[in-house]
C-alpha cells in the first residue's frame, strides 16, 4: 500500500536533515505504528506521504500511484488526520463534512449513512450543527476524522490520532482501525503511546534523527525476549 | 514599565514579521528573489503614483503662492491625511483591538487592559505611517523649499509626521470601544459590529465632508481669495485641532510654537482619555465578544436527511466554503466586501453634499448632454474598473486559509480548479460593484439607459482581468502565517499589490481610450475596443493564473 524509497527532507538549508534516507513499505491489512521521539521525523514523515511536504529526494507510491507524479489519485486513496488539526472555525461541523464530502466526490447516500455512523460513534450528533470555533480539541479531532473517512479511504493516515480524544472515542478509534485493517485496508499512524502501539499494531518502525531506526512486529523487535517491553526497548534503541 | 516595553516590541515584531524576516534574509537566500521581486513591483507601481501626487501638490503650492496663501498646500494635505487616517482607523482598529487571535493570549498575561491597547495601537500607528507619510512628504518638502524654511520648521515637521496618526486613531479607537461596548451583547454582534462599524463610517465621512465644504456665502469666497480668511482658518473653524498642526508649522515665532505644542498636547490628551476609557470596558466587551453560542440541537433522523447536501462538484464546493467564511467573518466584510462595493455608495453621499452647490448641479446636468455622454460613460466604466481593482476579498483569498492551508494540500483538487473557485468568489463581488455603479450612473448621474448597459457590459469584461491579476498575486506568494484576519486581508500586501497592479492596468486602458475618443473614434468604437481589450487580457491573466495555481499548489509547503 505504502513504498517509500530514499526519502530525504532537510530544513535551513540542509542544516537539519529532519527526514535522512527513509525506506519504507507497509502492506495491504496492515496497521503499522510508527514511533520516535519528539522532533525524530515522524510527522515530516507523514506530511510528505499525504503531500503536504515536499520531499527533497525520494519517492512516495501510494497503491501503485507515485505522489508526485499523481497527487490528485493518490490523495483520493488517503484520509488524512494531523496532530492538531485546525479546520474552518466559521463553518458548521455539519458545513465541513458536506465539504469534504463534496471534494472527495462521495455520493449522497454513502455520504448520509458514514456521517450519521460517524456522528453517532464519535457523540457529536448534539454539536454538529455549531460553528467549529466552539468545539473542544477533542472534538475537532473527531469531526477532523469523520471528514477525512467518509470517502472510505483504503489507507488513512493519522498523526498522533489518540491526543485530545477521550477514552471512549480513543477506544472506539481503535476499533475502527482493526475492523479497517481486518477488510484489507491499510492503517499508518504516529503515536508516542507505546502501550497503544504494542497492542494495536500489526508492525511498528522506529524513527530517530531522522532514521528509521528499527522495524518490524513487537515480537521481532523483542528479539525473542518476551519480558522486554517496547518502552525498554524504544528507550534502549532511542539513547543511543 | 519593562514588561510594557517589551509587549509593544513583540506585538511589532509579529505584526511585522521581523524574526520572519530575518529568518527570510538570513537562512532562505535561494528565496531571495521573491520579497525583491514584490518590493520592486511596489516601486514599480507607487512611484507613478506618487509622482502624479506631487505634481498635483506643486499646482496646489503655485496657486496657494499666487494668492499669498502658499500654507494652502500644507492645510490640503494635513486634513486629508487625518480624514483618510479616521476613515480607515475605524475598521482597522476594530479587528486589531477586538478580532485578533492572539487576544486570547494575551488576555491572561499579567498586563493591564490599557497596556494590550497600548500595544495593539501602537502597531495600528506604525502601519498608518504607510498612508501618511506618502501623503505628507510631498507636501512638507515642496512648501519648506518654496518658502526657504529653517531648520526649526524641518525639526518641527519631523515630529509632527510623527504624531500625525495619533489624533485621528485615537479619535477612531474611542468611537469603536464605547460601539463596541454596546454592540457586544447577544446573539448578533459580530453582524451588529458590521453594522455599527459602516455606521461609524458614513458620520465620519458626512462629518468631514461638513468640515471640508468651501463657503456658500459669495462674501466669505471673496474674503478667502482676498486672503482675509485663509482656507486654514476656513477649515479650522470647524475642526480647530486639525489645523494646529498646520499652523504649528508655517506660523512664525512664539505662536507657532504655541500651536506646535498645544496640537502635540491634543494628541496626548486624547490618547490618554482614549487608554483610560478603554482600561475600563476594553476586558467587559472583549470578553463578551469571545463567547460562542451554541446551539446543541440534537440531530433527529428527518433533520440530518436535510442538513446533508446533494453532492457538488469540488469548484462549487470550494466557492460556497469561501462565501460563508467570507460572510461569516466581520472583518472580511468590513474589509473586502464594503471596500469594494461602498465606493460607489460613497459617491452618492458625495453628490448629495455637494448637490446644494449650484455649480457642482450645473456639472451634472451636463453629463447628459450629447457631447458629455461619452466621457461619462468611459468615467462610468473606470468607476467599475476601480471597484474592481479594490476587491480586497479576491487578492488575499489564498491567504485568507492560512493555518487552514493544509486542507488545501491534502484535499484530491487540483491547483487549477481552487483557484477557479476563488476567482469565481471574487468575481462575484467584482459584479456587485459594476451593477451598484450601474444603478448609480443611472439615476444619479441620469445616464442613457442603452449606454448605462453598454457601460455595464465593458464593466463585467474589464472585471475578468482585474481579478484574475489580483488573484494571481496572491497566488505568487501568498502570506498564510497570520495571527488575526486583520493581519490576512489589511496588512497584507498582497491585497495592496494586486490593487496597485490592477490600477495600473485600468489606467493605461483609460488614457488609450480617453486619447481615441478625444482623436474622433466614436463612442461605439472606443467600447469595442475597450471590450476586446478585457477579453484579451482576461484570458491572458486566467490563462496565467491557472497555470500558476497548478504549479504553485504543488509547491506550497504546509
Amino acid at each position: 500500500m505504502i513504498e517509500i524509497r530514499n526519502l530525504s527532507k532537510s530544513y535551513s538549508k540542509g542544516k537539519v536533515k529532519a527526514v535522512d534516507n527513509l525506506n519504507l513499505e507497509v502492506s495491504n491489512g496492515e496497521i503499522f505504528g510508527f514511533l520516535g521521539p519528539n522532533g525524530a521525523g515522524k510527522t515530516t514523515t507523514i506530511k510528505m506521504i499525504v503531500g503536504l511536504l515536499n520531499p527533497d529526494e525520494g519517492s512516495i507510491i501510494i497503491d501503485g500511484t507515485d505522489i508526485a507524479k499523481d497527487p490528485i489519485e493518490a490523495k483520493r486513496k488517503m484520509g488524512y488526520v494531523p496532530d492538531d488539526p485546525n479546520l474552518y472555525d466559521r463553518l458548521t461541523g455539519m458545513e465541513y463534512l458536506n465539504f469534504m464530502a463534496d471534494v472527495y466526490q462521495v455520493p449522497l447516500s454513502v455520504r448520509k449513512e458514514k456521517i450519521e455512523y460517524y456522528l453517532e460513534m464519535f457523540d457529536l450528533k448534539d454539536a454538529a450543527f455549531d460553528l467549529i470555533k466552539s468545539y473542544s480539541h477533542g472534538m475537532k479531532q473527531k469531526i477532523a476524522l469523520t471528514g477525512a473517512l467518509l470517502h472510505d479511504p483504503k489507507l488513512w493516515i493519522l498523526d498522533e490520532p489518540m491526543v485530545g480524544l477521550d477514552p471512549k472515542s480513543a477506544h472506539l478509534l481503535k476499533n475502527q482501525m482493526r475492523e479497517h485493517c481486518d477488510k484489507g485496508n491499510t492503517v499508518f499512524f504516529s503515536t508516542h503511546v507505546l502501550e497503544v502501539a504494542e497492542k494495536l499494531c500489526d508492525r511498528v518502525g522506529i524513527i530517530h534523527r531522522g532514521r528509521l531506526i528499527a522495524i518490524g512486529t513487537i515480537d521481532e523487535l523483542r528479539k525473542g525476549d518476551n519480558k522486554d517491553s517496547l518502552e525498554n526497548i524504544f528507550l534502549e534503541l532511542t539513547e543511543k | 514599565m519593562k514588561p510594557f516595553l517589551s509587549f509593544i516590541k513583540m506585538q511589532l515584531n509579529v505584526n511585522y514579521g521581523i524574526s520572519a524576516l530575518k529568518y527570510r534574509f538570513t537562512r532562505e537566500k535561494k528565496k531571495l528573489w521573491e520579497p525583491i521581486l514584490i518590493g520592486a513591483g511596489i516601486l514599480v507601481s507607487v512611484v507613478p503614483l506618487l509622482a502624479m501626487y506631487t505634481g498635483l501638490m506643486l499646482m496646489v503650492f503655485a496657486g496657494g503662492s499666487m494668492i499669498g496663501q502658499p500654507e494652502m498646500v500644507l492645510a490640503i494635505s494635513f486634513v486629508f491625511a487625518q480624514l483618510i487616517i479616521l476613515i480607515f482607523g475605524i475598521f482597522y482598529i476594530m479587528g486589531t483591538f477586538y478580532f485578533s487571535k492572539d487576544l486570547e493570549m494575551l488576555v491572561p498575561l499579567p498586563l493591564r487592559p490599557y497596556e494590550v491597547i497600548a500595544g495593539k495601537f501602537a502597531v495600528v500607528m506604525v502601519n498608518e505611517y504607510l498612508t501618511s507619510l506618502p501623503l505628507l512628504l510631498p507636501p512638507i518638502i515642496i512648501y519648506g523649499i518654496g518658502t526657504s524654511q529653517g531648520v526649526l520648521y524641518w525639526l518641527k515637521s519631523l515630529i509632527l509626521m510623527a504624531v500625525v496618526p495619533v489624533m485621528p486613531l485615537a479619535i477612531a479607537s474611542l468611537f469603536v470601544i464605547v460601539l463596541m461596548r454596546i454592540v457586544n451583547i447577544g446573539r448578533y454582534k459580530d453582524f451588529l459590529a458590521i453594522v455599527g462599524g459602516i455606521v461609524l463610517v458614513f458620520v465620519s465621512m458626512f462629518v468631514s465632508m461638513f468640515m471640508q465644504r468651501m463657503p456658500e456665502n459669495p462674501d466669505d469666497i471673496q474674503k478667502y481669495f482676498a486672503g482675509q480668511a485663509g482656507l486654514t482658518d476656513m477649515i479650522g473653524s470647524r475642526f480647530p485641532p486639525g489645523i494646529w498642526a498646520v499652523k504649528g508649522l508655517y506660523a512664525a515665532g512664539l505662536a507657532g510654537f504655541g500651536y506646535f505644542l498645544l496640537y502635540i498636547a491634543v494628541s496626548a490628551a486624547l490618547l490618554m482619555l482614549m487608554l483610560w476609557i478603554s482600561n475600563h470596558v476594553f476586558y467587559k466587551a472583549l470578553l463578551s465578544g469571545q463567547e460562542v453560542r451554541r446551539k446543541r440541537k440534537t440531530l433527529t433522523g428527518s433533520h440530518m436527511e436535510k442538513q446533508v447536501s446533494k453532492s457538488t462538484g469540488p469548484v462549487l464546493a470550494l466557492f460556497k466554503r469561501e462565501w460563508k467564511l467570507v460572510l461569516r467573518t466581520p472583518l472580511y466584510v468590513l474589509n473586502g466586501l464594503v471596500g469594494s462595493i461602498m465606493g460607489p455608495i460613497f459617491l452618492i453621499i458625495m453628490i448629495m453634499v455637494q448637490d446644494q452647490d449650484p455649480e457642482v448641479a450645473e456639472l451634472f446636468s451636463k453629463l447628459a448632454e450629447p457631447e458629455i455622454i461619452p466621457y461619462a460613460v468611459l468615467a462610468s466604466i473606470g468607476i467599475m474598473f476601480l471597484t474592481a481593482d479594490m476587491n480586497l476579498i479576491v487578492s488575499t483569498a489564498v491567504s485568507r486559509e492560512g493555518r487552514t492551508i493544509w486542507i488545501a494540500k491534502m484535499i484530491p483538487v487540483s491547483g487549477k480548479q481552487q483557484a477557479a473557485a476563488k476567482f469565481l468568489c471574487g468575481y462575484t463581488v467584482s459584479i456587485f460593484g459594476v451593477l451598484v455603479t450601474s444603478v448609480i450612473v443611472y439615476i444619479f448621474f441620469k445616464l442613457p439607459l442603452l449606454w448605462t448597459i453598454a457601460a455595464a457590459i465593458v464593466g463585467l469584461a474589464g472585471a475578468v482581468p482585474m481579478t484574475a491579476l489580483s488573484l494571481l498575486v496572491d497566488v505568487f506568494h501568498p502570506k498564510l502565517v497570520w495571527n488575526n484576519e486583520q493581519e490576512a486581508m489589511k496588512q497584507n500586501m498582497n491585497g495592496f499589490l494586486g490593487m496597485l497592479l490592477s490600477i495600473l492596468v485600468t489606467v493605461i486602458i483609460g488614457v488609450l481610450a480617453v486619447t481615441a475618443l478625444m482623436n474622433g473614434i466614436p463612442l461605439p468604437g472606443v467600447l469595442a475596443a475597450v471590450f476586446a481589450a478585457s477579453v484579451i487580457l482576461g484570458a491572458a491573466s486566467l490563462f496565467a493564473l491557472f497555470a500558476l495555481a497548478e504549479r504553485k499548489y504543488r509547491e506550497m509547503e504546509a
